[in-house]
């Protein structure tokens, strides 16, 4: 009975060993390279099992492409059995023995039982194993007592682990482990090899100085074994490193972030202490020069001094009410923008920075407060005005003061008159043609009062008087201010510097010592060259706000509740337009041609939406919003038809010579318009029309050249009855001469508008020429896209539904915002 | 009879608005007048051989240094001076006046032609008035500012009851404050023509210049000669007026012709031929009047530029904004008379256009668009005057339905083209047999806008337009659309004629029927 499968193990044995043989140049092909190969077990005879010192850990390609392999190593000679898995695995010996144990405490009654119960005793003596090609009869019996030690095929794989590692291969061994941790989570060993790798690889990064990747394999190892012999002690080494580095370079944001890293970890830390203790000492010496700094008056120095010592250590001890105190006297207010204004591009209308730049730095005798569907006027000048004579007058009374908060200057009738001096001057470059046909008198009758008499009645005085107030020619010389601002009298925030990446206003009016509150003191606008990074800055607290959000970031940002997301009152509308000087776009074929050739919903979807939700876009049919009582709804938008447009491109190539000239397209800066203008000219490509598109010579196309042909702008229209006009000539003005390039019954019908005496005919002559002018096609609106500016929570004061992103800035405030002292 | 409606007051050029009806209106019986009589003292002397009668005024102003001998002094040299240069052409007085408050420039502004002016529309009887003292009288002044002295003056012309605008100079030299005088009595100085025939065919005007017959050949040759001797010479500009007179002798009223030059040609002792240039279709007629006298004065270039402005006939207080205003040499230009145009400028928010002076040329034909429409074609002289005003008629009914019918010849482009793409399409489905994509591209052509939408369209347009010139009593702007929509309606039947159609679907059934 004994002799029959020992013959037959020794036959498999045979052919195990053949086998090996075979495999063996395979095996060292694939395996590290090693000078002395170890020596090849010689199948010479039978009983030549190999020895376990000859036999080398199996390649991560055998161990991972063959089959699994068990070894037994045998007591006495040393020798080893491969086999096929063994079970019950692992620990197979004690389980066969602790199972025969269990066996001979239920001994049965009954002689079959019995009979039974002392074979299946018996068997539990032996461990069955398989050999591999070992013929018909692989199976093999082998005593207990005989084995030394079972080396599962899940050993042979850690084993491998811990040569790799030892190569230094750490990111093979992860894969390996992590290729047995999937199989057998639980196998005894991989925890520990998992952590020694973590911490090799820890080192290892530590010895490349790569300390904030030491940092994170550290944390892992701390989560997974915080006892870990020597992790303590690399942890405080690493952060110490980092943190030093952090605060060299007075990123203390940064600093408190390694530092808090440390200190979840290990609170008691050594390095954690070290670190708290010094920066606590430099945060107290910045606070301590804000604090002179105030006594001096210099409330802009010492702000910003709080601020640094907050930023150092904001959990320094009475840090906080200090930083505080001079923050409120002197804020600050951060805005993280795209572009900022001024910059040198090609473009050559206002961005829609000019326009924010604009709005922040001038304040109108009446602007537009809030729009919906018809626009509310507001003035910080006059305090009331009354209509008089049926409208051919009307008195107007000044505000005598201004508020604390007010950051523009108090100004007089003779102000007014002044600026109306210089408009009602038709030698004068601000010669507004408009006011001089309404105007026929102004008298200023105290110097809080003055009176306008019309010789026609306006239907919009406020619309009319939308300017701001100017300087006399000599003031303008005595200023000392920004150039661009000399002849501007009513300011209301002053540029102050201008940098590469950001622009710094402050008010013109300073707040005095005596102000009970005081708002915001001064605007920092940041570029950034994404808005993601914009985002995670406003998310850290560096910035306060949005002042344009990306369309596709708004959803999310609502979502999060984190923040104010506020729509403004007004859309974005996108438009194109000609240059008048164009010879082939006078063509009205060729611009038919052009219109329906733009796929305008697939370019609204893919380049200004992203992603958004459709509803925060429309197409649209007028340069103007559609919920405006200036919108025909009747007017229907001009279809996609490539066969129509190849048609009429046809029919104008004819009248243009026969060859249709490379046009050249100007567009706003803005990436998302840059790529909508980009999938535009892919289209006309596709009929026959070849555009170019000018952007990146950062050199200024002039307005009144030849150097281009279509323009891609964007504008808010509140008030279509009176920026109509100025909008489709791309003026500031409504001047008669800037319409010589419309035909004679377009040109009129606008005059007509400008003319209209009561609301009824304006409103109908709108719609007329929304319906004309898109017939005409003397211009391409595309869409309007809602607009969006996101503030933090500690800014206060801000509308509900503004017009315009910093509408009422002055009186705004930013709370002091501590950063956490572990971000 | 009432002859010009729109004229009740004295006539005043520069600020007269001339109605283009009246111009159109100036018919043989309206304008006959400037063949009448010259005026009746010319009965008994030739025009040519009376001396203007000219009283010249000088006020000084209140200061020290103007004493009476200086004052004296300077009235001497000035009376002098004219005397040597008119000779026997002015009987004239040179005297010292106090009534100018203050003396100088403002003085002289404050002046109000009222005070001069003759006109009597209704005598109060038939009592001969004797003729007035004075042909002209220059109204000068003299006042000193620090080192400066400041001279100015105006003339007040009879025959035309028009004050000048003022002429003022500056001397540093005490002793040249008399010549500076002279100088502006010789600036203000317009002579004054008497119309003696006419022949409109050939623009051709034979006139007499005032005190003409003094001037010798020699001097009138004398390219240096001063101009108070000379009046004119060939190329001057006169402009032609009316004087109508009450059976008393009094002066009614005094009318310009409008949109009338005359081209001096030549001048001898006196006897002056003009071209004349016009915008208005009969200006001058044949029948003669003893009580209207037809006359001109001759005008110089004396501002930069002059303002014109266009109106609406019926209703002033609309001024024509936006309107294209060109400028040629020739009234019709053809191969013969080239005439690029000079400029082609937009009238501004009120109507105004500042035509400025043209060396080369001292008349312009300007002409006034609207649309496809020309407005007005009439000479003009610049810098005559600071502003003239132009009545013309509403356009607007007609621009306005120019620009509808431009929207319906672009429709008809984008269904024409749209038509034809989709006849490409049927027919190469025709040809592929494949009749379920043939009855797509039918259907599609069924739904385009068909030749009765169209008339349907223009018609609407029509209608709308008739309505609003009927409002208007506009027979012209009625007769004007109708044919604009005539036109229209015959470019869509060319267009969208139904042949093609009925041709491809003829193809159809034939194709299917095989």
């Amino acid at each position: 009975m004994k002799t029959k499968p020992f013959a037959k193990l020794f036959g498999g044995l045979l052919a195990g060993g053949l086998l090996l043989a075979g495999l063996m140049p395979l095996i060292a092909q694939d395996g590290p390279s090693s000078p002395n190969p170890p020596k090849q077990p010689e199948n010479t005879d039978e009983d030549a099992l190999p020895k376990y010192e000859d036999l080398k850990v199996p390649t991560v390609k055998q161990l991972l492409l063959e089959p699994p392999k068990d070894w037994i190593r045998l007591k006495k000679t040393d020798e080893v059995i491969i086999c096929e898995p063994v079970y019950p695995r692992p620990n197979t010996i004690e389980k066969l023995e602790k199972e025969r144990e269990k066996l001979s405490q239920n001994r049965p009654v009954g002689d079959k039982a019995l009979e039974e119960w002392r074979k299946k005793r018996f068997d539990l003596n032996y461990l069955n194993v398989i050999l591999p090609d070992a013929g018909d009869a692989p199976e093999f019996r082998l005593a207990l007592e005989d084995i030394e030690e079972i080396i599962y095929h899940e050993e042979l794989l850690l084993r491998r682990v811990d040569l790799l590692i030892k190569e230094g291969d750490q990111r093979k061994a992860f894969e390996l482990l992590y290729q047995l941790e999937r199989r057998l989570p639980n196998w005894p060993g991989i925890e520990d090899r998992k952590n020694y790798l973590l911490f090799m690889q820890a080192e290892g990064y530590r010895e490349k100085k790569q300390f904030e990747s030491a940092l994170v394999f550290f944390e892992q190892l701390h989560q997974r074994k915080p006892d870990y012999p020597e992790l303590k002690t690399r942890l405080g080494e690493v952060a110490d490193v980092l943190v030093e580095d952090a605060v060299d370079a007075e990123d203390f944001r940064q600093a408190r972030h390694y530092l808090g890293r440390l200190r979840r970890m290990e609170p008691d830390h050594t390095i954690v202490k070290k670190w708290r203790t010094e920066l606590t000492n430099r945060a107290s010496k910045v606070m301590d020069q804000a604090k002179a700094a105030t006594a001096e008056g210099k409330h802009d120095v010492a702000a910003t001094l709080a601020k640094e010592a907050i930023s150092i250590w904001p959990d320094a001890s009475n840090l906080r009410s200090d930083y505080i105190t001079a923050w409120r006297r002197f804020q600050r207010l951060h805005a993280g923008v795209m572009q900022l204004a001024g910059q040198p591009t090609e473009f050559f209308l206002p961005t829609a920075a000019d326009q924010r730049e604009e709005y922040l730095t001038r304040t109108k005798l009446f602007s537009v407060s809030q729009s919906q569907g018809r626009p509310r006027y507001h003035s910080r000048y006059i305090e009331q005005w009354e209509p008089e004579d049926l409208g051919r007058r009307a008195v107007f009374h000044l505000r005598t003061g201004c508020f604390s908060w007010e950051a523009r200057p108090p100004a007089t009738a003779t102000d007014i008159v002044n600026t109306f001096d210089q408009l009602l001057d038709p030698s004068h470059e601000l010669y507004d043609e408009r006011l001089a046909s309404y105007l026929e008198t102004i008298t200023v009758k105290t110097p809080a009062e003055l009176e306008l008499k019309f010789s026609r009645v306006p239907l919009r005085t406020e619309a009319l008087l939308d300017f701001p107030l100017r300087r006399t020619e000599f003031e303008a010389k005595q200023y000392q201010g920004p150039a661009d601002l000399a002849d501007i009298y009513s300011e209301r925030f002053l540029p102050v510097e201008r940098g590469k990446t950001f622009n710094r206003y402050r008010r013109a009016i300073p707040q005095s010592e005596e102000s009970g509150q005081f708002y915001v003191a001064e605007v920092q606008e940041h570029q950034y060259e994404s808005h993601e990074e914009a985002i995670r800055d406003l998310l850290r607290g560096k910035i306060d706000m949005i002042p344009r959000a990306r369309i596709w970031h708004v959803d999310p940002l609502i979502k999060s509740n984190q923040f104010f997301v506020l729509k403004q009152d007004l859309p974005r509308v996108h438009v194109l337009q000609f240059n008048p000087k164009s010879k082939a776009l006078r063509n009205r074929e060729f611009r038919r041609a052009l219109v329906h050739s733009i796929d305008k919903k697939r370019i609204l979807h893919e380049n200004i939406l992203q992603g958004a939700d459709a509803r925060h876009a429309k197409l649209v049919t007028a340069p103007y919003d559609r919920d405006s009582y200036a919108y025909n709804t009747l007017v229907e938008p001009r279809e996609y038809n490539l066969v129509l447009s190849v048609a009429l491109r046809l029919a104008s190539q004819k009248a243009l010579g026969g060859q249709i000239p490379e046009l050249k397209m100007v567009c706003d800066p803005d990436p998302p318009i840059v790529a909508a203008a980009e999938n535009m000219i892919a289209n006309w490509k596709r009929v026959g029309i070849p555009v170019k598109l000018v952007n990146n010579t950062g050199q200024l196309v002039s307005q009144d050249s030849e150097a281009w042909d279509i323009v891609y702008r964007t504008g808010m229209m509140a008030e279509p009855l009176t920026e109509l006009w100025p909008f489709l000539t791309m003026q500031s003005r409504a001047r008669i001469a800037d319409l010589e390039h419309l035909p004679d019954w377009l040109r009129q019908e606008l005059i007509a508008l400008d003319t209209a005496n009561d609301w009824k005919t304006a409103i109908d002559q709108l719609r007329r020429l929304h319906r004309l002018l898109q017939a005409e096609v003397q211009l391409i609106p595309l869409w309007q896209v809602d607009e969006y500016a996101v503030y933090r929570r500690h800014l206060e004061g801000f509308r509900q539904h503004p017009m315009y992103p910093y509408q009422d800035i002055d009186h705004w405030t930013v709370g002091a915002w501590i950063p956490p002292e572990s971000p | 009879m009432r002859l010009f409606p729109l004229i009740t007051r004295p006539f005043v050029w520069p600020r007269c608005r001339i109605a283009v009806w009246a111009i159109l209106l100036w018919g043989v019986g309206l304008v006959s007048p400037l063949l009448a009589q010259t005026p009746s003292a010319a009965e008994e002397v030739e025009w040519e051989l009376q001396p203007y009668r000219v009283r010249v005024a000088v006020a000084f102003a209140n200061e020290p240094r103007f004493t009476a001998t200086y004052r004296r002094q300077v009235l001497q040299q000035l009376h002098a001076a004219i005397e040597r240069s008119t000779g026997g052409q002015w009987i004239f007085q040179v005297e010292e006046t106090t009534k100018i408050v203050p003396a100088n420039s403002l003085g002289l502004k404050n002046l109000s032609a009222e005070k001069f002016r003759s006109l009597t529309e209704n005598p109060q009887n038939d009592e001969p008035v004797s003729p007035p003292k004075f042909d002209k009288q220059f109204l000068l002044t003299v006042n000193g500012n620090g080192s400066q002295y400041e001279v100015a003056g105006r003339e007040w012309d009879e025959q035309t009851q028009e004050l000048s605008d003022i002429s003022q100079a500056v001397t540093y030299e005490r002793r040249a404050v008399a010549e500076e005088l002279f100088r502006r009595v010789s600036d203000l100085f317009h002579p004054l023509l008497a119309v003696e025939d006419v022949d409109i065919a050939r623009n051709f005007l034979m006139l007499k210049l005032k005190a003409g017959a003094y001037v010798p050949l020699d001097v009138a040759a004398d390219p240096d000669a001063e101009k108070l001797r000379v009046q004119i010479r060939k190329g001057t500009l006169l402009i032609a007026f009316f004087r109508y007179h009450n059976k008393n002798g009094s002066v009614r009223q005094v009318q310009f012709l409008p949109w009338t030059y005359l081209v001096v040609d030549s001048v001898e002792r006196g006897r002056v031929t003009a071209n004349l240039v016009t915008g208005i279709r009969t200006p001058l007629g044949a029948k003669t009047s003893k009580r209207v006298h037809s006359l001109a004065v001759a005008r110089e270039v004396e501002y930069p530029a002059t303002t014109l402005q266009i109106q609406l006939r019926k209703n002033p207080d609309k001024k024509l904004a936006g309107h294209y205003i060109t400028a040629t040499v020739e009234k019709y230009p053809d191969e013969e008379n080239p005439a690029p145009e000079l400029f082609k400028r937009i009238t501004d928010r009120l109507g105004r256009l500042e035509i400025p002076v043209i060396a080369e040329h001292d008349i312009l034909w300007l002409r006034i668009h609207s649309g496809d429409t020309l407005l007005a074609l009439v000479p003009f002289a610049p810098g005559l005057e600071p502003k003239i005003v132009l009545d013309l008629p509403d356009d607007s009914i007609r621009l306005a339905v120019e620009g509808d019918l431009t929207q319906v010849r672009a429709d008809l482009i984008d269904t024409v083209a749209r038509r034809a793409a989709l006849m490409i399409r049927a027919r190469k489905a025709i040809a592929k047999k494949d009749w379920k994509a043939v009855d797509e591209e039918m259907a599609n052509l069924d739904n385009l806008p068909s030749l009765a939408e169209f008339r349907q369209r223009i018609n609407n347009v029509r209608i709308a337009a008739a309505r609003d010139a009927e409002q208007q009593q506009s027979r012209l702007t009625k007769r004007r659309v109708d044919q604009m929509c005539d036109e229209a309606i015959t470019l869509v039947e060319k267009y969208l004629s139904e042949d093609r159609i009925n041709l491809l679907k003829q193809e159809i059934r034939d194709s299917r029927g095989k």
